[in-house]
């Protein structure tokens, strides 16, 4: 089945019965905060927004026709609108990154969505080592106390997890 | 892969975290991985919203009535000098800064994350004579730890030595500091199963308050904002310590020592209605409910014993 077919089917599905809108969420999640963490500085703003995108999309998402755009491409519409309100609302029309060759952006947010699920993918302790020390940001020395592991043990999951991260990236350019 | 491989690496992500640009040529594919991972999702938030969206009535999806990330308190704090204030919660607790700048209505906003807890602050040259500061009760997995941290960032011990880190006899290891700004810090760590901290984990914040009557106040609490009363502990006719649940989180009291009062933001579904009660039940009005232009809907009131109440709900 094809992706496009796939996620054609989730949307009816979604249509029909909105408690189906799970799949697509998690289909689409990473792209989303993706796409508002780079236009949105901080954590907790990035998180609202976020949610905004996603709460709007389920309460529109009889709204949403198939004409050949995909939905995630939807869900990015609504995206640039909430993204494009917070700044206004926090008085700062200008205060937003500049405008960027779309299709270039795109291909970033992508990749960063892709990376965002290959983490996902990790052996259990790569992927505690991964969170806490880039989402908590971590030192070494509160990851040793919460792994339980040797500093060096610690360094050692952190570098082979950016190595398996990086591998995973080439392979699927 | 060597240790000393993974020593040099570590160096090297220690560097992008803080924003240096020592980028090693060795390093550099993997630390263009490791700059993307800065924006790494919470997997606690990806959830929690999956969560949420499951639950929701599409047709009904209304906007919930508090902003992600934040609980029923919020602390506020308002002094002459916030941009700085939040300075000292990076260095001092780690604190991660999500907002600073100037507010919508004008002054000055500022928002950090202190574990599970969000603090406000706000002021500027207009908060001189006006400050609310706060005497906050912030557990923490490591009370000598934070201490340390907190004295090396500028904080000064609070009642000599006290102060200093020590287990005391109410069931908790606590250490009393106080910051450039005037605000005081109880950093501590429950000992037994419940202490007087009614069943903190680390990372929470509670706003310690300071009335002339705990009594009083918690009557008060429990008639505006519906507030349940989990223990008040007298001693010699005073009451040391009180403490009383608000929606998801705590709100402590003690006469013990003088204080100014505080000033605490609510997340309520209604705040109109808290606004009434609270009126009812012996507050002065310090704003009546309006839109506030950040796309929430507030008011303000004043306790019996001066501390300041902001119930308040999204809009959008």
């Amino acid at each position: 089945m094809s992706e496009e077919h796939d996620e054609r089917l989730q949307v009816e599905a979604a249509q029909r019965d909105p408690a189906c809108f799970a799949d697509l969420y998690e289909r689409n999640f990473f792209r989303v905060y993706a796409y508002i963490a780079r236009r949105v500085g901080y954590r907790s703003q990035t998180e609202d927004l976020t949610a905004d995108v996603f709460r709007e999309a389920l309460a529109g998402i009889r709204t949403f026709e198939w004409r050949g755009v995909p939905f995630a491409a939807w869900l990015t519409g609504i995206a640039s609108r909430v993204v494009a309100d917070y700044w206004k609302r926090s008085g700062r029309e200008t205060g937003g990154p500049a405008p960027e060759a779309e299709a270039a952006v795109s291909a970033e947010i992508e990749r960063t969505a892709m990376l965002f699920q290959l983490v996902d993918r990790l052996p259990e302790a790569q992927f505690r080592v991964i969170h806490m020390r880039f989402v908590e940001q971590k030192s070494i020395r509160e990851i040793v106390g919460e792994l339980g592991r040797s500093e060096g043990a610690v360094k050692q999951l952190q570098l082979r997890a950016i190595e398996n991260l990086r591998a995973a990236m080439e392979a699927d350019r | 892969m060597t240790d000393h491989q993974a020593e040099q690496f570590d160096q090297a992500v220690q560097a992008l975290l803080e924003g240096r640009d020592e980028v090693r040529a060795e390093f550099r594919e993997l630390l263009a991985v490791c700059a993307r991972l800065r924006d790494l999702p919470r997997s606690e938030f990806h959830v929690s919203l999956g969560k949420e969206l499951e639950r929701k009535d599409p047709m009904t999806a209304a906007v919930p009535y508090r902003r992600e990330g934040f609980r029923t308190v919020t602390p506020f704090i308002y002094v002459p000098q916030p941009d700085k204030l939040l300075d000292f919660l990076e260095a001092a607790f780690g604190a991660q800064v999500t907002h600073r700048g100037p507010a919508p209505s004008g002054g000055y906003h500022g928002e950090a994350r202190l574990g599970q807890t969000m603090l406000m602050v706000g002021g500027g040259a207009m908060a001189v004579g006006h400050e609310l500061r706060g005497s906050l009760h912030y557990f923490v997995d490591d009370v000598d730890a934070a201490y340390r941290q907190a004295i090396a960032a500028g904080a000064t011990v609070l009642a000599g030595e006290a102060g200093e880190p020590a287990d005391r006899p109410y069931g908790e290891r606590s250490a009393f500091v106080g910051d450039p700004f005037g605000n005081q810090w109880f950093l501590a760590k429950q000992l037994g199963p419940v202490g007087t901290g009614e069943g903190a984990s680390p990372g929470e914040i509670r706003p310690y308050l300071h009335p002339e009557s705990a009594r009083g106040l918690v009557a008060f609490l429990e008639k505006a904002f519906g507030a349940e009363v989990l223990g008040i502990y007298e001693q010699g006719g005073r009451v040391m310590h009180a403490a009383v649940r608000l929606g998801d989180s705590v709100v402590e009291m003690g006469e013990g020592a003088p204080f100014a009062p505080q000033a605490v933001s609510l997340y309520v579904e209604d705040p109109d209605a808290m606004y009434q009660r609270a009126l009812a039940a012996g507050a002065t009005s310090v704003w009546e409910p309006k839109d506030q232009p950040y796309g929430e809907r507030t008011a303000g009131v004043q306790d019996p014993y001066g501390n300041q109440w902001f119930p308040g709900r999204r809009l959008r």
